[in-house]
């Protein structure tokens, strides 16, 4: 079985935990996670009759854990970029995450997750500037995929999206 | 008893008299018997007085009834012990001090068997229980940069979780402790301890071995990991190099990682390593302790050794006689007479390896009657010119040559040192 390890990155309680949480193979406690700022999660998905382990490595975004974090990113695969859309000032450290990945490792395969769709009545992407983070994420996101953890709606496709980015081009 | 009180003097004097008598004869009668008890009870007074005030005599008494008197006294309370632990203890420890050599060879033999005794059992499997200093887990071979697990292997008995998540999570813990305490000299993760539960950690250029072992494991544990990611580098370095989260071409690995497990398991071959810690650290001191007095010995043989032969060689010399010689702990003490022209024993002392601080030498001065010494003396007295030889023979001086004037001198001076009685002249 092939295994990558993925990050799950965005801004303070944009739903990363939540996304994880019922969704894994294995997981350990969270008793620990604001001690080292990162929680570890497997997941196995089948892709093109390829299994592969996904190791998630769901990464506090939280200021305390700044300099950690691009130690943390090193040898990442791909990752879930997760923003919500209820506070617009998600965007902006999903832009920030974003380079910080590139700067650290360069050009990395990740999926847009668009959290928090049952809440959708209440998203706030209308104004000219977020629209324009929003295309810009998109623009170089392998894809782009709305989620809701509540619903249980696009959490298993996202795993599945990200493990088929990460397959190499001949298998994809 | 009769009384007349009118009859005249001389005959009452008279009367009186007789009637003494009559009362001592009377009272003899009376009294006889009780006499002669009072007298055996004086008797027996003056015995028992005499015993009390003659300390011999005390304590011949008191040896007959002083040993039933401490047991019983033992068994009755601990005050017996009181008294006597602080005497005990304090000539312990002056005989230590002034009399450290009797000390050491008064324990010497009971220390021997003691230990052998004491390691015996220690040694002695207990069939109960099959006890263990360590085991050794579980081991996990994980990709240096991602923290993927490689390859993992486990006992039958450990309890274990996700490989693939334990790795990340080393992983993880690794950089956290990096980036969070600013390492720059930082070359990797070494030890996790938790309780008992340890994981230990060796880095190589591609992957870490990490082992999670249960109890205290040698040191000797970790060379063997370190040899063991070598050997991994080396077989599998291109596998490594191109590792991309595929673990097919590690599977061989497994086997060797489980040999490598079954190897080191704690279970001890070596039935030394299975002692208590208390145990070792009994053993170890013990072992220190004989060690320390066995050089004690040995030193205190060998200083005795050269001291003696000291002497000897300063006895021997013309011109000193020595009399006493004292050796004690870093100091020496050399007595006895000295002539003023035999060598000073601190020039023989020099080619000895005893420190010539310690040594005190105190010497009386005499005249010895050597020849050479007689014949120094001499020529000291007469100043003889070159054409005169003089010898000590005995205690006769030979003139040899020399002029009538100090022939003379010879023979009026001469005898007024000592050793020399006749003078002859040729």
């Amino acid at each position: 079985m092939i295994q990558k390890k993925v990050c799950m990155l965005g801004s303070f309680a944009v739903g990363k935990t939540s996304l994880v949480r019922r969704f894994v193979d294995n997981s350990f406690t969270e008793n620990y996670t604001t001690t080292i700022g990162v929680k570890i999660d497997k997941k196995k998905v089948t892709i093109n009759n390829i299994e592969m382990s996904l190791i998630l490595w769901d990464v506090y975004g939280e200021d305390g854990y700044q300099s950690v974090l691009p130690a943390y990113l090193r040898g990442m695969a791909g990752y879930l970029l997760v923003v919500d859309p209820t506070r617009p000032g998600t965007f902006k450290s999903a832009l920030s995450l974003n380079e910080l990945v590139k700067k650290t490792l360069g050009e990395k395969p990740y999926i847009l997750v668009m959290n928090k769709c049952d809440l959708k009545n209440q998203w706030n992407i209308d104004s000219p500037e977020l629209k324009e983070s929003i295309q810009k994420l998109s623009n170089t996101a392998a894809a782009t995929i709305e989620t809701s953890a509540k619903a249980e709606t696009g959490v298993n496709e996202m795993f599945d999206l990200l493990a088929k980015s990460l397959l190499p081009a001949s298998e994809s | 008893m009769k009384t007349n009180k009118n009859a005249p003097a001389t005959q009452s004097g008279f009367d009186d008299k007789s009637d003494a008598d009559e009362l001592e004869t009377l009272r003899a009668l009376l009294l006889a018997h009780d006499r002669k008890h009072i007298e055996a009870l004086q008797k027996q007074l003056e015995t028992l007085e005499t015993r009390i005030n003659d300390p011999h005599s005390r304590t011949a008494d008191t040896s007959e009834i002083l040993v039933q008197a401490m047991r019983t006294r033992l068994a009755t309370d601990d005050k017996l012990s009181d008294a006597l632990k602080p005497v005990v203890v304090e000539q312990f420890r002056q005989t230590s001090i002034n009399e450290p050599e009797v000390m050491a060879e008064a324990l010497f033999p009971i220390l021997g068997p003691a230990i052998r005794k004491m390691i015996a059992a220690m040694l002695t499997p207990d069939k109960k229980s099959k006890k263990r200093t360590y085991r050794l887990e579980q081991l996990f071979l994980i990709e240096k940069e991602t923290g993927l697990p490689i390859c993992h292997a486990a006992s039958d008995s450990a309890i274990t979780q996700d490989a693939d998540m334990v790795s990340g999570m080393l992983s993880a813990i690794q950089s956290f402790v990096h980036e969070a305490f600013s390492a720059d000299d930082f070359d990797g993760l070494n030890t996790l301890q938790v309780g008992e539960l340890a994981v230990w950690i060796e880095w190589g250029p591609s992957a870490i071995l990490a082992a999670v072992i249960r109890g205290a494991a040698p040191e000797k544990l970790r060379e063997a990991m370190q040899l063991q990611l070598e050997q991994i580098h080396h077989n599998y370095t291109d596998q490594l190099n191109k590792y991309d989260g595929d673990s097919k071409p590690f599977e061989p690995l497994k086997p060797e990682l489980n040999v490598f497990l079954d190897s080191h398991d704690g279970t001890l071959k070596n039935k030394v390593k299975s002692l208590p810690a208390l145990a070792k650290k009994w053993l170890f001191g013990t072992t220190i302790v004989v060690f320390s007095l066995a050089c004690w010995m040995i030193f205190q043989s060998y200083d005795k050794y050269r001291w003696n032969q000291y002497v000897a060689i300063i006895d021997a010399q013309p011109g000193i006689i020595v009399t006493t010689n004292e050796r004690h702990f870093r100091h020496y003490i050399l007595r006895g007479l000295k002539d003023p022209l035999a060598q000073h024993p601190t020039r023989l002392l020099a080619k000895t390896n005893i420190n010539t601080d310690y040594v005190m030498h105190i010497f009386e001065p005499y005249q010895a009657l050597h020849a050479a010494f007689v014949l120094t003396r001499v020529q000291a007295v007469l100043h003889p010119p070159a054409n005169v030889k003089l010898a000590v023979e005995g205690t006769t001086l030979q003139v040899t040559g020399g002029d009538r004037a100090f022939v003379a001198k010879a023979l009026r001076l001469a005898p007024i040192v000592t050793g020399i009685d006749n003078v002859s002249v040729r």
